[in-house]
């Protein structure tokens, strides 16, 4: 248990809050059975003592042996972390474009992206994986599978 | 059981057709075993989309393959690389790499070949008599039992998974809630679906399932890279010499025992019974000292029980529709995507898929073998392939099978997001297993829950009174409560011995 678990438990606790805040609204019960809201309501519930529970655990770790935030492996690389970012913001972006380039040119943009921009790969490589993927996508899925994907108004 | 389902089975497995595809689902199983990061459930949800032109059974029995072929494949990595390829492959680091540093890689992986074809082959004929007399007791269940074999699926596993416990129960309750999602099946009302016409029919498992094992495992992969360097271990000598086999025969047999059982319980899988195998190989040993030094039975021994567990864990799937680990409930779903009803009926309505598996499980531990013993060397070549290459061809692939799913870019953005939330769960040690595995079971369990409690006009007493049903809650209760005892004993004792 890190302080990161205290964040991360009163984090999902609110999230459970709001859960339970949304369930309320449902109809809990009826004459003979439960309703709607009955599992939503006992599920969050259930949630908030399990995620308070988290970060109380962790409070006292953390409280009883400080030392152990300043381990290395307890810090998050920022570098590494921009990656992911990158990489998220790249599949949103490849989701966005599909509507007007079609999917496979969007993916294709999105890979050549993830491993020549994030992963910093050699061109050659980098272009070589990314060609490769979406042709081995093509024929399993469109041409083998018959999957109809969204195409660009060019017809591909 | 009967001959003639069996006779059934063999005719439906030897099929060109059917052959074709268990051979490519264990080779496919061992590649993505062999890859450190990607595990069977990533690689089972992966290729589901693949299989959706298939028959049913030709489809079930190439994702079996994966499954117990990934088994095989995590050998490797754990060997020559000292990263196991999935979780159930940890123990075999221990020793599987100290034989490797002797120049003896070829016999470790031989062995763990050899031991999980034996532990394979037995758990087969196992599952062949186990399951149809459990479906057949099954059939007398009602909702009150089937909620109860639920809650001890989702327990055990939230209990055994990860490094913590509560953060296990934790992310099973987020799936319940997550299976919420969409028009309430009993009454019609909608929930969570924020006017979203996509979520009337609730979140689908695919695309959450291909987020949190695969895209979140990958994007892992991209914040703390993978060095997979192997060493350079002599591969020659795959078949163990006598001394080798007069050392491993005990351990593969206890192996299998273990591996087994432990496998068919609800939640606990391939992972806690290489633990246990592995623990229990080192007490009985003679030698106990030696393990972890680079031990041949230290290898047959977790090797035959990951792969009997394997097996096992397809019986509370077949027998009782539940599912007991991430990969299984992946399956489950799938078998309620080619239209089947999971549960005690499904040997009588679809024999074909459920013989014509057990059939093809026989074949493809054959072909495992055959593939393994010599073609080690191959597998063993791919950890040479860089893994930044590999991790756009997988992106690739698993966003393209999700939108086939149902055609849906929908389900493409609900990958991404969920892909997104898998890393943060990774990078804090929140299971992604449990999740899953309660999505696909939430609103069975909350249709079990209401039923029962529509049966006894509100009383939860049903549930102990029914004693089935207050037996299995009552081991569920136990898998929950005894680490937590456990936990406290030791806290106390540290405590004492600190004053």
């Amino acid at each position: 248990m890190t302080r990161a678990d205290i964040f991360g438990g009163v984090l999902l606790a609110a999230g459970f809050g709001a859960v339970l805040w949304e369930a309320s609204s449902f109809q809990y019960g009826t004459e003979f059975a439960p309703g709607p809201g009955f599992t939503p309501v006992w599920y969050s519930v259930i949630g908030i003592v399990l995620s308070l529970s988290i970060a109380g655990l962790a409070w006292r770790a953390v409280r009883q042996s400080p030392q152990r935030e300043s381990d290395s492996d307890d810090r998050l690389d920022a570098a590494g972390l921009l990656r992911v970012g990158a990489a998220l913001a790249g599949m949103a972006a490849m989701l966005l474009v599909t509507s007007l380039v079609g999917l496979l040119p969007a993916l294709l943009a999105f890979l050549l992206y993830l491993t020549l921009v994030v992963q910093r790969l050699p061109i050659l490589p980098a272009t070589g994986a990314s060609l490769a993927t979406v042709v081995f996508i093509y024929f399993v899925f469109v041409h083998f599978l018959g999957v109809p994907v969204p195409t660009s108004p060019l017809g591909f | 059981m009967e001959f003639g389902d069996l006779l059934l089975g063999f005719s439906i497995a030897f099929t060109p057709t059917n052959l074709l595809f268990a051979f490519v689902g264990v080779l496919l199983g061992t590649i993505i075993g062999a890859l450190p990061g990607i595990g069977p459930s990533a690689g089972v949800a992966v290729l589901l989309p693949v299989t959706f032109g298939m028959p049913p059974v030709t489809a079930m029995i190439m994702l079996a393959g994966i499954y117990y072929g990934a088994m095989y494949g995590g050998t490797i990595t754990s060997v020559l690389i000292n990263t196991p390829g999935e979780s159930a492959s940890v123990m075999t680091t221990l020793d599987g790499y100290q034989m490797a540093l002797r120049g003896r890689a070829g016999a470790a992986l031989g062995m763990a070949a050899i031991g999980s074809f034996i532990a394979g082959t037995i758990s087969v004929v196992l599952l062949m008599i186990a399951a149809p007399p459990l479906a057949d007791f099954a059939v007398t269940f009602g909702p009150p039992e089937y909620f109860a074999l639920m809650v001890l699926g989702l327990t055990t596993l939230a209990s055994l998974t990860g490094d913590s416990m509560l953060k296990g129960l934790l992310m099973a309750v987020v799936g319940l809630i997550l299976g919420t999602i969409g028009i309430d099946l009993m009454l019609g009302a909608p929930r969570f679906t924020f006017d979203n016409v996509h979520l009337l029919d609730g979140l689908d498992f695919l695309p959450v399932a291909v987020g949190l094992f695969a895209i979140g495992e990958l994007l892992y992969n991209l914040y703390r890279p993978v060095r997979a360097e192997p060493i350079k271990a002599k591969l020659s000598g795959l078949l163990p010499t006598r001394q080798d086999w007069r050392d491993a025969r005990g351990g593969v047999a206890r192996g299998t025992a273990i591996g087994f059982f432990v496998g068919m319980l609800p939640g606990a899988g391939a992972t806690i019974a290489s633990f246990l195998a592995y623990a229990t190989e080192k007490r009985v040993s003679k030698r106990p000292e030696k393990f972890g030094t680079g031990t041949i039975e230290g290898v047959a021994a977790p090797e035959s029980a990951n792969n009997a567990a394997s097996t096992g864990a397809l019986i509370p799937l077949m027998a009782l529709g539940i599912p007991g680990s991430g990969t299984t409930a992946v399956m489950l779903g799938a078998l309620t995507l080619y239209g089947m009803q999971p549960g005690p009926l499904l040997m009588s309505t679809h024999p074909d898929v459920f013989w014509g598996l057990v059939a093809s499980m026989y074949i493809g531990n054959v072909m495992l073998l055959i593939l393994n013993l010599p073609l080690a060397p191959v597998f063993a070549s791919i950890l040479r392939v860089p893994y930044s290459i590999l991790i756009p061809i997988i992106i690739g692939v698993a966003l393209i099978g999700v939108y086939s799913f149902e055609n849906s870019l929908f389900n493409v953005g609900v990958a991404v997001v969920f892909g997104g939330i898998g890393f943060v769960m990774r990078l804090y040690g929140y299971p992604p297993a449990p999740l899953v595995l309660a999505l696909v079971l939430g609103p069975m369990l909350e249709r079990a829950l209401r039923q029962s409690l529509q049966m006894s006009l509100g009383s939860p007493e049903i549930f102990v009174t029914r004693p089935v049903s207050a037996v299995i809650l009552a081991i569920a209760a136990a898998a929950v409560i005894l680490p937590l005892v456990a936990w406290t004993r030791t806290r106390l004792a540290a405590r004492a011995l600190a004053s």
